[in-house]
């Protein structure tokens, strides 16, 4: 393959790729550890022009192409198959920010910067990007676009796709396809970075974007509700969005299991509560209310909210020890063996059922399983991941992920709810799609691919 | 043993602070306030004191404007009893001046236990209680991280020290500043909250008290503290060794 490679590589900077296989090993497993794939090389494009020579090259030659962001996909997205002969582009070095455009409240930045950073960037400015999420100090702005990424702020600023206004990306012939804009209306037929949006690196590799940035609110009071049945949060769930409305900006939910877990990680955290669901709510002064926390605590004591067990923080520390709990249990979960995670999405009226109903048949499968059960209960998306504490070999694992998997789904399909909230498919999913979607829909699904992608070098082997 | 606790509103603790572009001070406008991160231990401390029956009453204090009727609630929905705002009008209060304030407040209320963080976070004195303890004569026990009460009625405090814990008894009444692992205060609940908006805050007009609080010190300029810069990153082992080497030559 190297040999094929030479006349590319002669045309890049030396810093512009990696043939070491003992580097490129570190690049091919992904986030969770449990997809392990192979890569002929690895590039690290500076800039567009490489992106293009490279998938160029790669065109003309009918190689595969995985693009690689943070590497934070909990899918298998972002890593190479074995032995497939792929090869793998990390956008890293394509981290520039192009502009801040503070009076039409846009940022055009590149595919490859993180999304922590942009955010540090903006902040002098009084601003702030329109997504959060768990893993900001690695994912990309790229990675969350090709994932349509949802995180944190959905039920303030909607997910991603809401707030893209233009791409940049290389489609896999080579061809450059350039629609930065800044304008937030644009009906001018079909508009091709809806498909760009969520397409997890099956259809291109997007360079940068342009997004739409919020005023960033000068306070926020987060508060802690504690509840021992999941009908009780979706009760207390009511009563506040309809009193809070617009105020709030996230509504998280994390169950008593989930929040143990994070007392292995952090001993020191102080656990505020007792119960046996917690709901991390964000009210945010997005209205310049003066005395924001008089007007929350007057409210609540407008309202019944009489029965609800809630803390409030009293200062932006403790704010940020609340989030610190919610923001911990992915990487505590990361620390279990024979974790099978779904990233369910379900209608908020049948949630609990869901709840229930998927819990109680899991026990019956085995007592030894366990519920970790997390997510943002704003956007109806539910983390239901199954631990089974157990040791476990490859088999027994197979044969008891594949039960509950069955348990899982077939419970989302029967409330109506989907199968990937917001982690995509990847090669996680695969089969499951299949099932989820109509013969139709994967039909029209492999068509657009075709065209995009006709010889199907793009991020193979991933969602269809 | 009737406690007075004193309270500071401040910048928030993890808010950035920004310079005022003329440069005589911080922006405090659209900017989150809390409690001094140093009086909500000293409030904390007093409520445990309080539960374990070894003092009756709590009263918390603090000197500033409307806004700081806030900050008083946040130490009754702690647990205190009941609140006392000084006004001011809009001066720049030095340590001496909220000092002789607290003296009055002292005189008319008598508390047998002056209790405060060691220092505010935002113009970091470290003043307060050692003036308080001149102006009333009172024995002060400064830097706190343990307190316990002997059966004579007398304190003996636990002070970190450089190099060490030093354990001082006092008298009461007396002066006590907190230090950061005296512990960890309590969150706030919602009936706790609710509580607390049905409690007494008195307001007294501090121009009432006839004192003289004007500042003796004039600020000549604010300024940022130097910007760190940025780090780089390098490519690979090699590289860093080279810049090692030949730039920062530590190697
Ligand atoms: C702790 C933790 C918390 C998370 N929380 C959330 C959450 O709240 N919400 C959520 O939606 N996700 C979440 N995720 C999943 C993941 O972080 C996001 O999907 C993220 O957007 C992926 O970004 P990335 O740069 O790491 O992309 P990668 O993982 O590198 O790639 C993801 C997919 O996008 C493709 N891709 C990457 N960059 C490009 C590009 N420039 N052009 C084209 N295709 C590209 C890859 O081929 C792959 O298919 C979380 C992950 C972790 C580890």
């Amino acid at each position: 393959m190297n040999k094929i490679l030479k006349p590319l590589l002669k045309t890049l900077n030396k810093n512009e790729f990696c043939t070491e296989q003992g580097i490129i090993k570190n690049y091919c497993i992904d986030w969770r550890g449990k997809f392990k794939g192979t890569a002929e090389i690895l590039f690290f494009p500076k800039n567009v022009k490489s992106v293009v020579k490279i998938m160029k090259f790669c065109f003309k030659n009918s190689i595969s192409i995985v693009p690689q962001g943070g590497n934070t996909s909990l899918v298998g997205g972002s890593v190479p198959r074995v032995n497939k002969g792929e090869v793998i582009i990390n956008l890293s070095k394509l981290n520039k920010i192009r502009e801040i455009d503070p009076i039409s409240n846009t940022v055009t930045l590149e595919g490859g910067c993180i999304l922590q950073d942009a955010s540090d960037k903006l902040e002098p400015f009084g601003l702030e990007m329109p997504i959060s999420i768990g893993s900001k100090g690695s994912c990309q702005i790229g990675g969350n676009i090709a994932t349509n990424a949802g995180g944190l702020n959905v039920i303030k600023y909607g997910s991603i796709r809401s707030n893209i206004l233009g791409i940049e990306a290389v489609l896999p012939n080579g061809e450059l396809h350039n629609d930065l804009k800044t304008i937030k209306k644009n009906n001018t037929g079909f508009d091709l970075k809806q498909l760009l949006i969520g397409s997890e690196g099956t259809l291109g590799i997007i360079t940068a974007a342009t997004l739409k940035i919020y005023k960033k609110p000068s306070e926020r009071i987060v508060l802690i509700l504690s509840t021992d049945k999941i009908n009780e949060t979706l009760e207390a769930y009511k009563t506040i969005t309809k009193n809070f409305g617009e105020l709030i900006s996230a509504f998280e939910l994390m169950n008593k299991f989930s929040v143990n877990l994070i007392k292995k990680l952090d001993n020191k955290l102080k656990l505020p509560f007792s119960g046996n669901y917690y709901c991390l709510i964000e009210l945010t002064n997005f209205l310049d209310i003066k005395n924001f926390n008089n007007f929350i605590i007057d409210k609540f004591g407008e309202v019944s909210f009489k029965k609800m067990k809630i803390i409030i923080a009293k200062s932006e520390s403790e704010n940020k020890i609340f989030w610190r709990i919610r923001e911990e249990i992915p990487l505590a979960e990361k620390l279990l063996k024979n974790v099978i995670q779904h990233d369910v999405s379900l209608p908020l009226n049948l949630i609990d059922k869901f709840i229930e109903k998927s819990s109680s048949s899991l026990k019956k499968l085995d007592p030894k399983i366990f519920i970790i059960n997390f997510g943002h209960l704003g956007d109806n998306n539910l983390h239901f991941n199954v631990f089974v504490d157990k040791i476990l070999d490859n088999k027994e694992y197979k044969k008891i992920q594949k039960n509950i998997n069955k348990i899982v789904f077939s419970n989302v399909i029967k409330y109506n709810g989907s199968i990937s909230a917001e982690h995509g498919i990847g090669q996680l999913r695969r089969k499951e799609l299949k099932k989820f979607k109509s013969d139709d829909e994967i039909k029209k699904m492999v068509q657009i691919k075709k065209i995009f992608d006709p010889k199907g070098i793009m991020n193979p082997g991933k969602i269809i | 043993m009737k406690a007075l606790v004193c309270v500071k509103r401040v910048i928030d603790y993890n808010v950035k602070i920004r310079v005022k572009s003329d440069k005589t001070g911080v922006e405090t406008d659209n900017v989150k306030m809390s409690m001094n991160p140093f009086d909500e231990i000293a409030v904390e401390e007093a409520v445990r004191l309080k539960e374990n029956g070894l003092v009756s009453e709590i009263v918390i204090l603090s000197i500033g404007q409307d806004s700081s009727q806030e900050t008083i609630r946040t130490g009754l929905a702690m647990g205190a009893d009941r609140g006392i705002l000084v006004k001011v009008d809009d001066i720049l209060l030095e340590p001496l001046g909220v000092g002789k304030i607290i003296k009055e407040v002292c005189e008319k209320e008598n508390p047998e236990m002056i209790i405060m963080g060691k220092q505010a976070i935002d113009d970091d004195c470290n003043q307060t209680g050692q003036i308080v303890a001149t102006l009333t004569n009172y024995p002060q026990a400064t830097f706190a991280s343990e307190l316990k009460k002997n059966e004579d009625g007398t304190l003996n405090v636990t002070r970190e020290v450089d190099g060490g814990l030093e354990t001082i008894k006092v008298k009461i009444p007396c002066v006590v500043t907190t230090d950061l692992r005296l512990n960890e205060p309590r969150y706030a609940s919602l009936p706790n909250i609710m509580k607390a908006k049905q409690k007494k805050i008195e307001t007294i007009e501090s121009k009432d008290l006839n004192l003289d609080i004007s500042p003796r010190l004039e600020v000549l300029e604010v300024n940022d503290p130097p910007e760190r810069k940025a780090g780089i990153k390098v490519p690979d082992v090699s590289n860093l060794v080279e810049k090692l080497k030949n730039e920062a030559k530590v190697i």
